[in-house]
């Protein structure tokens, strides 16, 4: 087990950068996801403190050894590939024993640790079987415990579910988390996926074109996103922004409600709303439009959970509003958040989420 | 009445449909054993009179008509092959420079599929499309350019100097073949053998040459043949008796004492293709393998 620190990284290839000046620090037994679009440079950055990339400057520390230059048998780490990467000519026991046998350690001693990670991940009756005869969630789980036979000091995962379909996903990555809690092992996992990210990661690392863009919580990062950038990519559907001269006002679209929906005593933002399209998903209901009013018209989503009965017409301008402890405001020509005047019922929210 | 009638068709309809299905496959059988049967006696009658008339005495190779069978079983032949002539050197020779161009090709051709698959420098691409374009030239072209680099090396007559030039002749396709077969292997696999504690080289051995096993096989095949059977390199480069090799010896026969040595050439034709059948039986299953997947191997 170990903390990894990454000071002052960069990657330029022949044509582009890939990864520009990052700083970031993973504590010990944190689970932390690099989250951003593909191209962002985050499998770059976990490839580099896997070894597998050379950085062009800067350096990479596992425990307190400085890692940059070592080689990625000597860092003691171990990596889950989105394609699993098991070896098609070997069984699911040869996998799993392979980074002990490579060590060459006693064979008594491998049947062991194969065995106990097997029956870690519930693999016991397949041990015999290759990996082309087994579904993509039993794959994946010979993976992780290939990945963790031999107790490494880091856990680096590349998209790992992003092979699933949706359902089995959805229960990978529960079993996912459930796993590293019990193991307690210092995780780096890498994602475009935005849910999977918010659920599995104890702080998420938002990046865009190189760059780190917000570190932390999955409630800080919703709910105070640094920049627009990160305001419109976290959440589905997005957050609302509309540009009022040099100051851009952000809000999600589930704070976004009728105003007949707030009590009197909130202080809100009227916005009138027009609705263009209307989407019934069951749980709730996506009112496509634009806002208007004083305004500049700009498209907006809201999102109504279905315990607020609203029935919208599609076509006219409806009244909506904002709480103003929902509001976010950025600079326009930067994208990044500005400090918001009201300090305390930001404060308050902070609170009441941890 | 009506009920029986459309429960009577109901129950035979699928009965007539699979007794097509059975003629159709029973006809589509009959047809790929006929045409199987077609093409084994074209191709191994040839091999199979080879294999009865080097039993038959030398006047009987002679006979008309012919006889099919041998009307007398000798082995005069073969003992002919290794009391009178060098058949044993050269057939040793031959082993030596096909069994050496083998190898070298495969660890060169095998550790240069490697790079030009894996790796990514100055002039790599334009390498490997000089190489191809090597691999068009006659050797015709090149024999005799290259008999001068042989002699000025100071190699010529010797075995050696075949297993370079052979060699030299099956790299190109060497490394185009076995290079699309590790193209075709995630380099995600090695990686993964680099996290789990491998250098390159023994991720290499390891995981990607036990998976391009079919192509690395067909390669050899194909090698292995090309050196056995090459002929015009051996006639230029090599002179002494003891330097010969299997086609240049049973050549060099022909035409020199027309009235026995038949019996002989075709006794030694068939302890030429045994090698060569053992080593492709060996190897059968792997080499099927490898020429129907060509490149398009891998999970």
């Amino acid at each position: 087990m170990a903390r990894v620190e990454i000071k002052d990284i960069g990657k330029v290839f022949a044509d582009h950068t890939a990864v520009s000046n990052i700083n970031l620090t993973v504590e010990d037994g944190e689970f932390l996801v690099l989250l951003g679009p593909s191209g962002c440079g985050k499998s770059t950055l976990l490839r580099m403190i896997a070894g597998l990339e050379l950085p062009t400057y800067g350096d990479v520390f596992i425990g307190e050894r400085k890692a940059t230059r070592l080689q990625p048998k000597e860092r003691n780490i171990a990596m889950v590939f989105q394609n699993y990467a098991l070896y098609p000519h070997l069984t699911v026991y040869e996998n799993i024993a392979f980074p002990l046998r490579v060590r060459s350690v006693e064979k008594k001693l491998i049947d062991e640790k194969v065995r106990s990670a097997a029956e870690l991940v519930g693999l016991t009756r397949m041990l015999n079987r290759k990996p082309r005869q087994m579904s993509g969630g039993e794959r994946q789980r010979t993976a992780l415990a290939r990945s963790l036979v031999r107790d490494p000091d880091v856990f680096l995962l590349d998209e790992p579910l992003s092979n699933l379909d949706a359902k089995l996903r959805h229960s990978a990555r529960e079993e996912l988390r459930q796993f590293q809690d019990r193991i307690g092992v210092t995780s780096i996992y890498v994602t475009h996926d935005q849910v999977e990210a918010m659920g599995l990661g104890d702080r998420i690392v938002v990046m865009h074109a190189g760059t780190v863009r917000q570190v932390g919580t999955p409630e800080e990062v919703y709910l105070y996103p640094a920049d627009t950038f990160v305001a419109t990519f976290m959440g589905s559907p997005p957050m609302n922004l509309v540009s009022v001269g040099n100051v851009t006002l952000g809000f999600r679209p589930e704070t976004f409600l009728p105003e007949t929906n707030f009590q009197t005593d909130i202080a809100t933002t009227r916005i009138s709303f027009l609705v263009h399209r209307v989407e019934y998903l069951g749980g709730d209901q996506l009112l496509y439009g634009t806002v208007g009013g004083t305004l500049p018209e700009t498209a907006a989503i809201a999102r109504i959970p279905s315990s607020v009965h609203y029935s919208p017409t599609v076509g006219t301008e409806a009244k909506f509003a904002v709480a103003n402890v929902d509001l976010r405001y950025f600079d326009s020509g930067s994208g990044k958040a500005l400090i918001p005047t009201d300090e305390e019922g930001i404060m308050a929210r902070r609170a009441a989420h941890g | 009445m009506t009920t029986t009638f459309t429960a009577s068709t109901t129950d035979a309809a699928p009965r007539r449909n699979r007794e097509m299905a059975d003629v159709q496959y029973l006809a589509t059988r009959a047809m790929t054993y006929l045409l199987v049967l077609t093409a084994v006696s074209v191709i191994g009658f040839p091999l199979f009179w080879m294999l009865l008339c080097s039993f038959k005495p030398g006047g009987e190779l002679y006979a008309v008509p012919p006889t099919f069978l041998p009307q007398i079983w000798t082995l005069q032949n073969y003992r002919d092959l290794f009391v009178q002539t060098n058949f044993l050197t050269y057939f040793a020779n031959s082993l030596i420079v096909a069994g050496g161009a083998t190898f070298a090709s495969l660890v060169i051709g095998g550790l240069g599929a490697y790079s030009l698959s894996r790796f990514k420098f100055f002039g790599i691409g334009a390498f490997s499309n000089i190489a191809l374009v090597c691999y068009m030239l006659p050797e015709v072209l090149i024999v005799l350019p290259l008999y001068i680099y042989v002699v000025k090396l100071g190699l010529a007559d010797t075995l050696f100097s075949l297993i370079v030039a052979n060699t030299a002749f099956t790299l190109p396709l060497a490394l185009w073949f076995m290079r699309s077969y590790f193209n075709a292997i995630p380099v995600s696999l090695e990686e993964s053998a680099m996290i789990d504690g491998c250098t390159r080289l023994q991720a290499m051995m390891k995981i990607t040459v036990p998976l391009a096993l079919p192509g690395i096989v067909s390669v050899g095949v194909f090698s292995f043949n090309h050196a056995w059977n090459e002929f015009l390199f051996a006639l230029v480069f090599t002179s002494s008796e003891t330097k010969k090799t299997l086609p240049l010896g049973l050549a060099t026969w022909i035409g020199q004492d027309n009235i026995y040595s038949w019996g002989m050439l075709l006794a030694g034709a068939v302890l030429v293709t045994i090698p060569v059948v053992l080593f492709y039986l060996l190897v059968q299953r792997k080499l099927v393998v490898g020429l129907s997947e060509g490149g398009t191997k891998g999970e």
